[in-house]
């Protein structure tokens, strides 16, 4: 799937939440399921099976890619698989962001009164 | 093997092969480090797996074989259509309502399910093998009361034929009358009224002298399937999400 096309649509929260975490530098699975549940003030709650299988449509994206090396192999188990952000995940996360920020702005407008309706 | 190694399955293999081994490891990190035990576990782990395999299912059809898939799909939603229309409300709600909301959830992967020409001749040929099914149930059954497993095959199947020429008729509808793009080609649609209708009247020539009821039961399920029908593109048409997200 090209970026152009993956840029018209929303990114779902448990995608966006990854790749925010992603932001932050590489992770392994479980760390990403702290880092999500910590961004997300506890809302999303990844298992295994929704985090992995948004992982797999990610890389097939080219929004994420796997890290050969591990970041430090001493401090952790080398036997897991680290991801990092790519260019294009970055680029989508930022569009994301800008998409929700809009969207914010324009409720908190239809949502406030005017000056002269107060 | 563990309880979560055997859950794991539900999964699609290429998938299971890929990253079933890390699943399984932050699993085990989950129950050790973060204290996910008892109740807690087994509600986040079967939720975790309901929400994810069938979605990943449904991708891996979609990747590979995608007109089995549909047909699939489509032949579900037809099985929760007829059980509306047979079991009434107490199963044939929740059931349409279950099927409206995975649709719902899963459109950009569905696409337009009607376009697969092996559903087509699908469901007409599901609806004779119950009826053919239903009749030797009744012609083996020696008391005066039908039996259920006769009963209900025959019931299901006849539905099944009345609700498919119900939709070809709408389709033609579409196509000849308000110049619609056809789903599928003239001659797809012909054999499966071929089909259905044959079935139906044959159906008929056996009801002999209950061809009465044979007729009242026919235009009431004809009137039920278009009351769902209806319902169900209102319901469409409100429950389209915006945009859908691939990730």
């Amino acid at each position: 799937m090209s970026t152009e096309s993956r840029d018209a649509r929303p990114i779902q929260p448990a995608a966006l939440h990854i790749l925010l975490a992603l932001g932050r530098g590489e992770r392994h699975g479980y760390a990403l399921i702290g880092d999500v549940d910590a961004l997300s003030d506890g809302s999303i709650k990844l298992g295994p099976g929704t985090l992995y299988g948004t992982i797999k449509r990610l890389l097939a994206d080219g929004l994420i890619e796997e890290a050969e090396e591990r970041p430090d192999p001493d401090l952790d188990d080398q036997r897991r698989r680290y991801y990092r952000l790519t260019a294009s995940g970055a680029a989508a996360a930022t569009a994301e962001l800008d998409r929700l920020a809009s969207l914010v702005r324009r409720g908190r407008a239809a949502f406030t009164p005017a000056p002269n309706q107060a | 093997m563990d309880l979560y190694g055997h859950l794991l399955r539900l999964y699609p293999k290429s998938f299971r092969n890929e990253y079933g081994d890390e699943m399984r490891r932050v699993h085990q990190d989950l129950r050790v480090h973060r204290g996910v035990r008892g109740t807690r576990l087994l509600t986040s782990t079967a939720g975790d797996v309901v929400r994810s395999a069938p979605k990943l299912r449904l991708e891996e059809g979609m990747a590979h074989h995608p007109g089995r898939t549909r047909a699939v799909v489509t032949i579900l939603v037809a099985i929760a259509l007829i059980g509306l229309i047979v079991l009434g409300p107490v199963l044939g709600v929740p059931a349409l309502l279950v099927m409206l909301v995975y649709m719902r959830r899963h459109a950009a992967d569905l696409g337009p399910a009607g376009r697969s020409p092996s559903t087509w001749i699908g469901l007409p040929i599901f609806g004779i093998a119950l009826v053919v099914i239903g009749a030797i149930g009744a012609a083996i059954n020696t008391g005066d009361d039908w039996h259920p497993l006769a009963m209900l095959p025959l019931a299901v199947g006849f539905t099944t034929l009345v609700v498919t020429l119900v939709l070809i008729a709408i389709h033609e509808l579409a196509v000849r009358v308000f110049h619609r793009l056809p789903l599928v080609a003239g001659g797809t649609r012909a054999s499966a009224a071929a089909l259905a209708g044959g079935a139906m009247g044959i159906v008929f020539i056996a009801m002999g002298e209950d061809r009465g009821w044979g007729l009242f039961i026919t235009i009431f399920l004809t009137l039920i399937t278009l009351a769902t029908l209806s319902v169900y593109a209102l319901m469409v048409r409100f429950m389209r999400p915006s945009g859908a997200a691939a990730v």
